[in-house]
């Protein structure tokens, strides 16, 4: 953001930044990252909901479709572990919470891939080739990306149907836009730079040069962008299946359970609320570790 | 002996940064009279830019000044924005660097320039816009009339100057400041604008801040030579060229090109980088590239000393 | 170069860039009516199979009514024929009903809900982001900052029923769902929840660009020139702070799009959107299709019209 209009009217109109240290920059983003208390904090966290997500399913007594007769819409307990109380159907909202947890992180971070892959390959290609081409390429992005890509994403799911594998390859297939973008952006700039003249020079193939030159150099921003990029389909996922277009029943997701909850407010907010406070919680982990990253990749950025 | 219009006393500016407070000025002491042309000379990061900046109290918001500033006679270093107000733009004026970033990009020309006298006097609109005219006139601006209505981008680089020479100059000021008038134009404009400052040196008194020492020249009675935050020596403009007792001041000298300079040989050059306002070095900041300096220089820093001529150096170089 | 003020010639040239935008625009909403329609007919499965154990004759003569059983490029040909006079065909699934009655029925309750939330989120957040700028790093600053920060990161769908707990079933202040023809009480709620996201992000964009127009080099003239601050800011800081606002407008714009599906659907709006979820869960292809072209066309207007005022806070970029 800080344009050099910015820095010219800080003070001190020498630059006071010290010679470059002898470590390697990967060493030192590594360094600044771990000096990111929010960015370490964040990690934390997702690691235990991560792990959670992994072993309540399989390990906790109390199943996530199993219903308890006793408990129909209980709020949360310590009897029979039921700690964050059952749903309408009595069904323990504990197991059903990192449940949801494991779908919502699961098609949060496929989807991702689907587009990292889709965007990087697109994004390098147009850059790479340049030319009208390459114009075209990112003209259609331009064209895709005026639009909201939810609707797309609503569009392609009424016309696919809702299954678990197709809702990731729509979402993936329309949030590439923005990678496609940036590793154009990248690509431009790297493909004048010596190094890829001479392996230019040295006859490699483009794919080649595509693989082993462009996209490795271009990859720090992509980073950061990717962990922005899975809260954005985390969010995509979980308002699709809110409006009932995404995952079904048995499954669940954050999305379904909050919408549940929503229809059961009035009777049992620990139904939204609880699904809800978890999908905010790790919405905001994945943005603070992509501020560390952020700061830590490309320190230059970000001075404010 | 009257006072002088400005009197700068151990003038220190200081920027907090990520890297720690950096003191861009480091105790700067000197005056301008009236009628005087002052040259500021130095690198950049040398603090003469700050140091302008600071008079005004236009430094940047992670600066910090302290020392005494008056001008006529009145402390206006770290004054009130009210007391200041009434002295900028219209007392002392000032020119910036470059005209481009300078001037607000959305604005008509003739409204930037309306509203420093509708500031500063009770002139009414129809005067207002007589004035500004005439001093468009003043700075051979051709047809001032069509460049009243135009925006900053669709005037020329010197135009464009022009027009902020003409801004300080509406309110007939006592002072003017100008930060690198030239640096930012062609080499044809820089010659033409330099003319035109040389026929203000009738209407006013100026302090002229550059890293030229041929702006200098032809321009001014006194020289300041900075270096590191400090002046490094000052004097009357012909002591100073003919004379210069600082080590630095010689090298930058010998460094200017001359009409009978053989294109053949290499141009004499300053070895070694001015040190970083961080880590300024002990004793004299000139002392690691001074081909003079003995074990006295990188322990004791050198007091500002003399009458007129005054430098900065333990050294007492020959002539 | 346009040079004097003639109001009248900059307004021609204005028009004409419009016109020649709105041109360039054809071609685009061309290819999204093209491409959604072909995607919709190539579908496996039709509004037909929601229905159990359906007649395969009553199949067939359904698909007849509505011209499914002609060549897929005749139907084409058809359906931009019809759109060409402003018919977007009669509704699969809501029966004698045309796309045309249900989408004219919900856009006024889409349109003063959207339009709202886009007033009420200029508002607040610029009002907020040049408060926060101004100061800066102070309570005032942190405090806006973290509210904007929880304003962008967290969904509309979850603060949506979030309000209502509160304000709706805890507090009892406002009803919690109903149009009731655009009574105020009852779009203060789902406003509040759409607009929410516009504020944190237009409060984050404004104080950015207001910190780096605070430091742009044309404002140390202005304070050169002795101006007193309140003009200053007034004069010379907050068109530029505008620029980005006005850039992000259209992401603004599509993100009030999709939140106003949700909000209506949580409150019960009888807007397009809520008809779109519903013509989605129905398959009813052609109300989809319908409104995916109002939704294109509304935003490709709504972005020429920020480009308009982007040019006017810029000279620079005015058009020629």
């Amino acid at each position: 953001m800080s344009g050099p209009a910015a820095m010219g009217y800080r003070g001190g109109d020498g630059d006071a930044v010290g010679e470059l240290q002898g470590r390697s920059l990967w060493n030192d983003a590594v360094a600044r990252f771990r000096r990111h208390r929010a960015a370490m904090a964040s990690l934390w966290v997702l690691g235990v909901i991560t792990v959670l997500a992994v072993l309540v399913p399989e390990f906790w007594p109390n199943s996530l479709d199993e219903v308890n007769w006793d408990y129909i819409q209980s709020p949360p307990t310590t009897e029979n572990l039921l700690w964050f109380g059952t749903d309408v159907n009595g069904r323990d909202m504990f197991s059903r919470t990192f449940y949801g947890a494991r779908i919502s992180l699961t098609i949060g971070v496929l989807t991702t891939l689907v587009a990292l892959i889709v965007g990087v390959l697109y994004g390098a290609i147009a850059g790479y080739r340049g030319g009208p081409a390459g114009d075209i390429m990112m003209r259609v992005v331009d064209v895709l990306y005026s639009l909201p890509t939810l609707f797309f994403i609503i569009i392609l799911v009424t016309i696919f149907g809702n299954n678990f594998l197709l809702i990731f390859i729509c979402i993936g297939a329309v949030e590439w836009l923005t990678l496609a973008r940036i590793v154009r952006g990248q690509t431009l700039s790297i493909k004048e730079k010596e190094y890829v003249e001479s392996a230019r020079a040295a006859g490699l193939s483009t794919p080649t040069i595509l693989l082993k030159y462009i996209i490795p150099n271009a990859i720090g921003p992509v980073i950061v962008y990717v962990t922005l990029l899975i809260p954005i389909n985390i969010i995509v996922e979980s308002y699709l299946s809110f409006l009932g277009l995404g995952v079904q029943e048995p499954f669940t997701s954050w999305g379904r359970l909050i919408s549940q909850g929503a229809n059961e407010i009035g009777t049992a907010p620990w139904l939204l609320v609880i699904p809800a406070a978890f999908l905010v919680v790790t919405l905001f982990c994945f943005n603070f570790i992509g501020d560390g990253l952020r700061d830590s990749l490309d320190p230059k950025e970000h001075t404010r | 002996m009257t006072a002088p219009l400005l009197h700068c006393e151990n003038l220190h500016v200081r920027f907090r940064t990520q890297d720690g407070e950096v003191l861009a000025v480091n105790g700067v002491d000197f005056e301008v009279r009236r009628g005087d042309c002052v040259g500021i000379v130095g690198e950049s990061g040398s603090g003469k830019s700050q140091t302008a900046m600071a008079l005004l109290g236009l430094l940047a918001d992670n600066g910090v000044s302290s020392g005494s500033v008056r001008f006529r006679r009145k402390e206006i270093l770290n004054a009130p924005a009210e007391q200041l107000n009434r002295i900028r733009g219209s007392r002392v004026a000032m020119i910036f660097q470059d005209p481009m970033s300078a001037l607000t990009p959305f604005m008509r020309i003739g409204r930037q320039l309306c509203e420093v006298l509708q500031e500063h006097t009770a002139m009414s609109r129809r005067e207002i816009t007589a004035r500004v005219m005439e001093v468009l006139e003043i700075v051979q601006i051709p047809e001032p009339k069509r460049r009243f209505e135009m925006y900053p981008h669709q005037l020329s680089g010197g135009q464009r100057q022009r027009v902020m020479i003409a801004q300080a100059l509406l309110c007939k000021p006592d002072l003017l400041i100008a930060d690198e008038p030239t640096t930012a134009l062609d080499l044809t404009i820089q010659a033409q604008i330099l003319d035109f400052f040389k026929s203000l040196k009738k209407r006013t008194t100026i302090v002229i801040i550059t890293h030229d020492l041929g702006v200098v020249a032809g321009l001014c009675n006194r020289v300041v030579v900075m270096y590191a935050g400090r002046i490094v020596e000052q004097g009357p403009i012909e002591e100073i060229f003919m004379g210069p007792q600082h080590p630095y001041t010689r090298a930058l000298l010998a460094a200017v090109p001359r009409p009978d300079w053989d294109p053949d040989k290499p141009l004499p050059m300053i070895g070694g980088q001015p040190p970083l306002a961080t880590r300024l070095p002990k004793g004299c900041s000139f002392a690691p590239r001074c081909a003079h300096a003995v074990d006295r220089c990188r322990q004791e820093t050198p007091e500002l000393r003399g009458r007129q001529h005054l430098k900065a150096c333990h050294l007492d170089l020959p002539q | 170069m346009q040079d004097n003020g003639a109001g009248g010639r900059a307004d021609k040239k204005v028009l004409n860039y419009a016109l020649r935008r709105l041109l360039v625009a054809i071609p685009t909403l061309f290819v999204i009516i093209t491409a959604s329609f072909f995607l919709m007919r190539v579908a496996p499965g039709g509004p037909f199979d929601l229905v159990p154990d359906l007649d395969p004759l009553l199949i067939e003569n359904l698909r007849k009514a509505y011209d499914l059983d002609k060549p897929l490029f005749e139907q084409y040909a058809n359906y931009l024929g019809r759109l060409a006079q402003g018919d977007l065909g009669p509704s699969l699934v809501y029966r004698d009903r045309n796309v045309a009655e249900l989408i004219a029925e919900g856009l006024p309750v889409s349109a003063q809900l959207g339009l709202t939330a886009i007033a009420v989120g200029l508002f607040f957040g610029m009002l907020s982001g040049i408060v926060a700028a101004l100061r800066k790093n102070t309570a005032a600053d942190f405090t806006v900052m973290a509210i904007a920060m929880t304003g962008v990161a967290i969904p509309t769908f979850v603060t949506a029923p979030l309000l209502t707990l509160f304000f709706g079933l805890y507090l009892g202040w406002l009803p919690i769902s109903g149009w009731n023809g655009g009574q105020f009480t009852h779009i203060v709620l789902p406003v509040c929840a759409l607009a929410l996201p516009s504020i944190a992000g237009i409060a984050r964009i404004t104080r950015g660009s207001m910190l780096e127009s605070l430091s742009a080099q044309h404002v140390r003239t202005a304070r050169a020139k002795g101006l007193p601050e309140s003009k200053i800011i007034i004069r010379h800081v907050l068109r530029p702070a505008c620029m980005p606002v006005v850039s992000y407008l259209g992401p603004a714009i599509a993100g009030a799009m999709t939140g106003s599906v949700v909000i209506e659907t949580i409150f019960g709006l009888p807007g397009i959107g809520r008809a779109f979820v519903e013509g989605a869960l129905n398959r009813d292809y052609s109300l989809i299709l319908g409104i995916v072209i109002v939704y294109a066309s509304l935003i490709i207007l709504l972005n020429l019209l920020a480009d308009i005022i982007y040019g006017y806070l810029d000279p620079r970029v005015r058009p020629r």
